[in-house]
């Protein structure tokens, strides 16, 4: 069980970490684009590998034991779909020189939104007798009213090809779909310790909807790079889910095997 | 004989909220039995002896949501709830 003072301490580290991904990120772009492509390429190795070794422990801790057990299957799915593409991403921009967009990495980055709306889905599936028509329709009309929002206010330019921004375009839908399913766990584990976790992946949810909104404006305006300042949301995104994933380890460890004489004590 | 059937519905309110936390995961189930033993020094089988417990622990860990797995308890013990202990039970719990 967390104590206050470990809450503290993980918001610490949490926040130390998002500040950081900003800092560095906005240091690369004083020096220059180049070094902000190189550094904002290469921060998604170890941001991306953090959250793919936090997805593997707390499925190694839950397995396939009920529903939770199938969630986590789930979101090991997304964190390793979420892996790959950003090192094909990294590949090609580097290694290969070409505009990684669009490319093979997309497929990755599409088929990562399966993979969390059914981690989601699996997670409330036990609780969703507490899904009330009110909160449902809240959580359908926040994310459906930031997207035509998004829609009015980032307006494609005449830059980019007509696939590139369809494509673009995609990802803001995806996200705020998934805004939905994240919003109903905000409501209902509301007041509960699990909350923590849940609402850092609101949070991150909205970061990332932010950042791939500001990935079509860019594409569309064909000023958009790899290490731009706007990406930071990208990295605060995966930095969310994997403290969101920590605490969830935290509150659900192994229960430690206490000898007989403590409890008769 | 009083006790036997004191034993037995202990045993069955205990095997339905067990059955309804593992079918969210074992995890859920040891992370509840430990916040027993950690805050009561008792173990899931009291639970029908103090309900509020249970109540408690649930609506810490899960908020809101905990009257979905109350719920969930419930609807498994509702062919025993014309037993006065276990109707008790599940009205303490809810």
């Amino acid at each position: 069980m967390q104590t206050l003072l470990e809450n503290i301490l993980t918001k610490k580290y949490l926040l130390a970490s998002l500040a950081t991904s900003a800092v560095v990120v906005l240091t690369a772009n004083l020096l220059g684009r180049d070094a902000a492509i190189l550094v904002g390429n290469l921060i998604y190795i170890p941001i991306t590998g953090v959250l793919l070794v936090m997805a593997f422990l707390t499925f190694a801790r839950f397995g396939f034991t009920g529903h939770h057990g199938i969630a986590w299957a789930s979101f090991v799915g997304y964190a390793v779909c979420a892996f790959i593409a950003e090192m094909l991403w990294i590949i090609m921009e580097l290694h290969f020189k070409i505009d990684p967009f669009p490319s093979a990495a997309d497929i990755f980055y599409l088929v990562e939104y399966p993979f969390l709306l059914l981690f989601f889905i699996a997670y409330l599936q036990p609780i969703r007798g507490a899904v009330t028509k009110k909160i449902l329709a809240v959580a359908i009309l926040i994310p459906a009213s930031i997207l035509a929002a998004c829609k009015i206010l980032v307006t494609p330019g005449a830059g980019g090809e007509l696939f590139e921004i369809f494509l673009g375009s995609i990802y803001p839908i995806f996200d705020s779909i998934l805004l939905v399913p994240a919003l109903v766990g905000v409501a209902l584990f509301f007041k509960g310790k699990i909350n923590f976790m849940w609402s850092l992946f609101f949070f991150g949810t909205i970061s990332v909807f932010i950042a791939d909104s500001a990935f079509l404006f860019g594409q569309s305006e064909d000023s958009y790079y790899t290490g731009n300042p706007m990406e930071i949301l990208f990295h605060w995104d995966y930095i969310l889910l994997s403290f969101g994933l920590y605490g969830n380890l935290a509150l659900f460890n192994r229960p430690k095997t206490r000898q007989k004489s403590d409890d008769l004590a | 004989m009083r006790s036997n059937d004191h034993q037995i519905k202990k045993a069955l309110v205990a095997f339905t909220v067990e059955k309804t936390l593992l079918d969210m995961g074992k995890p859920v189930l040891d992370a509840v039995s430990k916040k027993l033993l950690d805050d009561y020094r008792c173990y899931l089988p009291d639970c029908y002896d103090h309900p509020e417990y249970l109540k408690r622990i649930l609506s810490e860990l899960f908020g809101n949501a905990h009257v979905a797995i109350v719920n969930s308890i419930k609807n498994d013990l509702d062919e025993f709830s014309q037993q006065a202990p276990i109707h008790q039970f599940i009205v303490a719990l809810s």
